[in-house]
């Protein structure tokens, strides 16, 4: 990539599997981690383009790559408010660009939550997050189960305990 | 909205449930001859006949890793997923922000799934609010209610069941517990006095609280009097009340904004009491239904009218004994006063109450039954200056108006 006199900087991160990308300053903003990293380093300063690519280790190339390109597409977006109170647990306002965008099997989803999580990138945590709550939504307990093959490990008892616990919601 | 959320949500789990289907004919077609059933004994797995194999191929059985051990050939990738929360670890905290996305049954669903889960739903942010109104609920309910982090709880209208308890050491801790519970609504749930406790006796931090319709013994007004920040509170139409019970909460409870004691069955005795101790920082007093002959009178109207300089709501309607003396102890106390109730107190001469319109902060007069029919027009020509009779209920200290989704100003909507 030829990094021209331009004012827009880029920065180099590399995957876990030692693949590098080249992604715009403005663009891996988003990422919290990265962002701090570079501000406590100095390295946002002019002289300091050439450095050696910064490791994300938890991070697969495919995983990065998807990560990158979501951050590309959202970066101009308003940073979102963060306030504690906001309850409102709509999970039909994913915009439709990730709702494409997450349109991808359950292990490359939850390995994006746990990029997302690890770079600190919180609108992306914010849309996996409701995209398995949709996963979710609406279920039985065993149809849960099913979806992501997770095993019952209550006792009998134990579930009976729940079912009472939490009868008040049932029709 | 909501619509529209539930047919996206449904037709996505529809999606991923036919897909799982459409894997699982696929996968017993394309191994006709082994058996994946489960209770199936290992030991002939090899021996079947074609047809019984065909029946024993229907899997009946949810749980794959089973299913691996009886399989003796695996093809690669074939409907076998991994839970991904296992495979990747998945920490609680990112549990935990999947399901703030969940609506209460939606968590409670999930909740049963596995022990990760209902560690990580039980201490979820999502309880802050919860509403259980019109429920059926029993002790158990209430106690794993109890031990959530709910701030606002709505109970009101709940159907408890009467009968069924918990065993005694499950009663005792929760005796023995805190709670952070704020707003409580418990108004018309007709509780036990032990669900009572339940609820109450962990409560330190209530600032808004109504009992409305439920028992009011000492035990109860008891465990009321340890808030003592209460700022709302709403006894009426409770029965039980005693000298000592209205002594606690009254001299404890010294923070008091709004106090509904209404139809409670205030005797003279347990009204010197309560008026004994109100303080200036009351604005709102409902005292209407005291107790016939033996209830609010003047000379206790002028009692607390001294101390109560703030008051800008009162209700004394149903007192009969109430006489011209409160008009004019009205009139020259109270100066914050702007409504005022005096629906249905017959002793009170018409001809002494339009005085009142005279009093410079009143805005809204109640006088429903005082004045007959033939006098009305001639009544409100007099008072002129007021709003007289357009409100039918008093508010004061009620959780929430008018079937509103709000209980004492928080939303309990959950979109």
């Amino acid at each position: 990539m030829a990094a021209e006199a331009k004012p827009e900087r880029n920065i180099k991160i590399s995957s876990s599997d030692n693949e590098t990308f080249t992604v715009p300053r403005n663009v891996i903003r988003l990422s919290t981690t990265i962002n701090t990293l570079l501000q406590d380093l100095g390295l946002d300063e002019e002289d300091a383009v050439n450095t050696d690519p910064i490791p994300v280790q938890n991070v697969t190339a495919p995983i990065l790559k998807k990560v990158i390109a979501w951050c590309t597409y959202h970066y101009q977006d308003a940073t979102p408010t963060d306030d504690a109170d906001n309850r409102e647990k709509r999970t039909d306002d994913i915009a439709s660009w990730d709702v494409e965008f997450l349109k991808v099997d359950q292990g490359t989803l939850f390995e994006l939550i746990l990029a997302a999580n690890y770079l600190d990138i919180k609108g992306l945590l914010d849309v996996t997050c409701k995209t398995v709550a949709n996963m979710i939504k609406g279920k039985s307990p065993e149809e849960i189960r099913r979806t992501f093959n997770i095993k019952n490990d209550f006792t009998p008892e134990e579930e009976e305990q729940i079912r009472k616990e939490n009868a008040w919601c049932e029709d | 909205m909501s619509r529209f959320t539930a047919r996206f949500t449904s037709t996505f789990g529809d999606k991923d449930d036919s897909g799982d289907e459409n894997k699982t004919v696929f996968a017993d077609e394309s191994v006709p001859v082994f058996p994946c059933y489960n209770l199936y004994p290992r030991s002939s797995k090899l021996s079947v006949s074609g047809n019984s194999a065909r029946l024993k191929s229907i899997n009946l059985n949810d749980n794959n890793d089973i299913e691996e051990d009886t399989l003796p050939i695996r093809r690669i990738g074939a409907r076998k997923r991994d839970n991904p929360f296992k495979k990747y670890q998945v920490p609680d905290e990112i549990v935990d922000v999947i399901f703030s996305n969940l609506r209460k049954r939606d968590l409670l669903s999930a909740m049963q799934v596995c022990q990760q889960f209902y560690a990580v739903g039980h201490v979820s942010r999502n309880w802050t609010i919860t509403d259980v109104m019109e429920r059926p609920i029993t002790e158990l309910t209430l106690i794993t209610l109890m031990k959530r982090k709910i701030r606002i709880l709505r109970l009101a209208g709940a159907k408890p069941d009467p009968i069924s308890r918990v065993n005694v050491r499950m009663f005792a801790s929760c005796m023995l517990g805190t709670s952070r519970i704020e707003c409580l609504d418990l108004s018309r749930a007709n509780l036990t006095v032990r669900q009572l406790l339940i609820l109450l006796k962990p409560c330190r931090k209530l600032q808004c609280l109504s009992v409305e319709g439920n028992v009011l013994d000492d035990q109860v007004a008891s465990c009321i009097s340890d808030n003592k920040n209460l700022r709302e509170l709403d006894i009426s139409m409770t029965r039980g009340i005693s000298i000592n019970g209205a002594r606690m909460i009254s001299q404890k409870c010294n923070n008091l904004e709004q106090l509904n004691a209404s139809w409670c069955g205030l005797s003279e005795p347990i009204l010197r009491v309560i008026i004994d101790n109100i303080t200036d920082k009351l604005r709102k007093l409902n005292l209407s239904g005291s107790i016939r002959e033996d209830g609010l009178n003047d000379e206790l109207v002028d009692a607390f009218s001294s101390k109560a300089d703030n008051i800008t709501d009162l209700d004394l309607s149903d007192n009969g004994q109430l006489g011209d003396a409160v008009v004019a102890t009205i009139m020259a106390r109270f100066p914050k006063l702007t409504h005022l109730s005096l629906n249905r107190c017959y002793a009170m001469d018409p001809n002494i109450i339009v005085h009142l319109n005279i009093k410079p902060s009143l805005i809204f007069l109640n006088v429903h039954g005082c004045i007959t029919e033939n006098n009305m027009k001639l009544f409100l020509q007099m008072c002129d200056r007021l709003k007289c009779n357009t409100q039918l209920f008093n508010f004061t200290a009620k959780p929430t108006s008018n079937n509103a989704p709000f209980i004492w100003g928080h939303n309990m909507l959950e979109y």
